[in-house]
């Protein structure tokens, strides 16, 4: 299983893979029901510790987006849409207003925090 | 207690010149600890006492859960080592050299030495000293795991070797650690390959234990904080291991937030943390003063 | 242990073959006199002795041994062993000639008596020295060491052929006797003196060996 994951990128690699397996699931990549690689397997394909690929999966058991049967193996879970998707709104939003606290902290006009957002809806969004 | 493969409590060694002090590292089973730490600083020194090579003052290491003197045969026909420079005897050839070692271990498997050396590409036939600095770990290695262990011990395995191979043998380390009753320790001054797989991180200076934590603990929650130069003092008291150059100062953090409380954040940019960094910071503080 | 001891002959196999070449040069050519199988025998074997300490330091092969599950005693006895069974083996060769050749084997029993004593000799200094201090420090007091022991072997047997003298009357007199009547009595058959002289090194080795496990484990 492939997730991108950066020494680079700031946040901790655990959020890296748990975020790059929730993607997968809610793209619709993976399926409810799916085995899911054993912790030990992921770490040896993505080079990490052991520890690492525990604790993502331990963040998606808490999400309920995968189950860990203890022997049997992780699969992903009978995930509720609306809940998963509630929740990502609420991140968004709070992740949002750190967005414009920080703008205005730094006084960016709102104007241009505006053109900023649609200039990247744009591009992110362009011929789907 | 059996559930750790490696256990050391309050161990001393006294030389002349230099004494291991108070060491107390756990490893349990089913994961990798990096030992790190600067030329000097112990890591040797407290392997061959995990080995039994030489003798310790006082404390106890227990290796699979059993006392490393008192079962010392049992815990080695457990245990794979390699050491920083594989030592065999030079005249003899690759396969004379793994078959003899094969006859002491109750679990040796030729047929599993036969394949590793292959993968390794390492040539059976030469003698020991044809061999390449690389191809002596290789053979090392072949040799530490084919006779079934579970335990694991490495000492500098990768110092002095190029990319590829260090890659490699990170590879074969997590393919051990598959099974998870099994363990790894292994020390190094190369933090990257530590900081990619390792489980746990311990840290010596100076013959005493700085810290022996879960990487990612480290990792996520530590942080570089730098600033200019003229402002170092402030800071003195909350940085640890601060370190002053000519243009800046740099220290580190355990508790960001806590940290954030009470100082002004904007004129300090903070920075995820990286091994290096922590080695850089922690170890040889003497050189500082 | 014996897997020790074989990699040591395997290490050695050149040398070994080498030095039973050339032994047997000389056993050919010159026909094979008494002091000549004493010096053939204590050169060789003390030789295969040394080197394979040598080689023990040199690759530092020790270190690898004690990584393999192998008790540190059984890391000493080897080399005890190692030197017992190449005298065997050197001292079989020897006889082999004498058999062929068709001497008088008693002069050899004898010999080798003397050569078993005086390489055990050696051998129960040598090694625990070297399990002590390592190699390079016992290696300066390897040569001197041989070369009196060697000296004062033959100077021994040269002391029983002097014993049907009469001895001057004195004090050494009284002190001497017992010994020389001992050494009277078991020399009277070469074979006895062997085997007398056999078990006596036996003992040296086994004091030695105990000295050299204590060493060898404190050392650590």
């Amino acid at each position: 299983m492939f997730i991108p994951i950066s020494n680079n990128n700031p946040r901790p690699l655990y959020e890296q893979i748990s975020e790059g397996i929730k993607t997968k699931i809610l793209r619709g990549e993976l399926m409810p029901g799916d085995a899911l690689p054993s912790i030990r397997q992921l770490a040896q394909d993505l080079k990490t510790s052991v520890i690492t690929t525990k604790r993502a999966y331990f963040e998606l058991e808490q999400q309920k987006l995968i189950v860990m049967r203890p022997g049997k193996g992780s699969f992903v879970a009978d995930y509720d849409v609306d809940e998963i998707t509630s929740l990502s709104l609420r991140k968004i939003q709070q992740q949002m207003r750190e967005i414009v606290d920080e703008a205005k902290r730094t006084g960016v006009l709102r104007e241009d925090l505006e053109n900023i957002f649609y200039k990247i809806l744009e591009e992110e969004y362009c011929g789907r | 207690m059996e559930d750790n493969i490696l256990e050391i409590i309050n161990l001393n060694k006294n030389y002349d010149k230099f004494k291991l002090c108070d060491i107390n590292i756990t490893l349990p089973r089913g994961y990798i600890m990096g030992f790190v730490g600067a030329n000097g600083a112990g890591k040797t020194t407290t392997i061959k006492l995990i080995m039994n090579m030489i003798r310790r003052d006082s404390g106890k290491i227990n290796v699979i859960g059993k006392d490393n003197i008192k079962y010392e045969i049992p815990i080695k026909n457990k245990t794979g080592y390699v050491g920083e420079q594989p030592v065999f005897y030079d005249d003899l050839t690759v396969g004379w050299t793994a078959n003899f070692a094969g006859k002491f271990y109750s679990d040796w498997d030729g047929a599993a030495f036969n394949e590793l050396l292959t993968r390794f590409g390492v040539d059976k036939t030469k003698k020991i000293k044809q061999l390449s600095k690389g191809m002596r770990m290789k053979t090392a290695l072949a040799i530490a795991l084919s006779h079934r262990p579970e335990f694991l011990i490495l000492d500098e395995p990768t110092s002095g070797l190029d990319p590829v191979i260090r890659d490699e043998l990170l590879d074969i380390l997590m393919e051990f650690i598959q099974d998870e009753r099994h363990g790894v320790f292994f020390s190094s001054h190369i933090t990257s390959d530590i900081e990619k797989i390792a489980d746990y991180v311990t840290l010596i200076d100076n013959g005493k234990i700085i810290f022996s934590e879960e990487k990612d603990k480290i990792l996520n929650d530590w942080k570089l904080v730098k600033g200019d130069i003229n402002k170092s003092d402030d800071y003195r008291d909350d940085l640890v291991g601060l370190k002053v150059s000519k243009t800046g100062f740099s220290g580190i953090v355990k508790d960001i937030d806590a940290f954030k409380a009470c100082h002004d954040m904007s004129l300090l940019t903070i920075d995820k943390i990286s091994l290096d960094d922590v080695l850089l910071h922690l170890a040889k503080k003497e050189n500082q003063k | 242990m014996r897997h020790l001891v074989i990699k040591d002959l395997y290490v050695n196999r050149k040398y070994m073959s080498f030095v039973l070449l050339f032994l047997a040069a000389i056993l050919v050519l010159k026909g094979s006199s008494a002091p000549m199988v004493l010096f053939g025998v204590g050169i060789t074997s003390y030789g295969v002795l040394i080197r394979s300490c040598y080689y023990d330091d040199k690759d530092r092969g020790d270190i690898f041994l004690r990584t393999l599950p192998i008790k540190a005693s059984t890391i000493v006895l080897s080399k005890y062993i190692l030197g017992i069974s190449v005298l065997f083996i050197v001292v079989a060769i020897c006889l082999l000639f004498a058999i062929l050749s068709g001497q008088n084997l008693d002069i050899y029993f004898a010999s080798f008596a003397f050569s078993i004593l005086a390489i055990s000799i050696v051998y129960a200094i040598y090694l625990p020295i070297f399990f002590k201090y390592g190699y390079v420090k016992a290696a300066t007091s390897q040569s001197v060491l041989f070369i009196i022991i060697m000296g004062a072997s033959f100077g021994f047997k040269e002391l029983i052929n002097i014993t049907n003298f009469p001895v001057p009357v004195n004090q050494l007199h009284r002190f001497l006797t017992p010994l020389i009547n001992f050494i009277n009595e078991i020399s009277r058959s070469n074979i006895i003196l062997l085997l007398t002289l056999s078990a006596v090194s036996l003992v040296i080795l086994a004091v030695s060996a105990k000295l050299s496990i204590k060493f060898y484990d404190a050392g650590k």
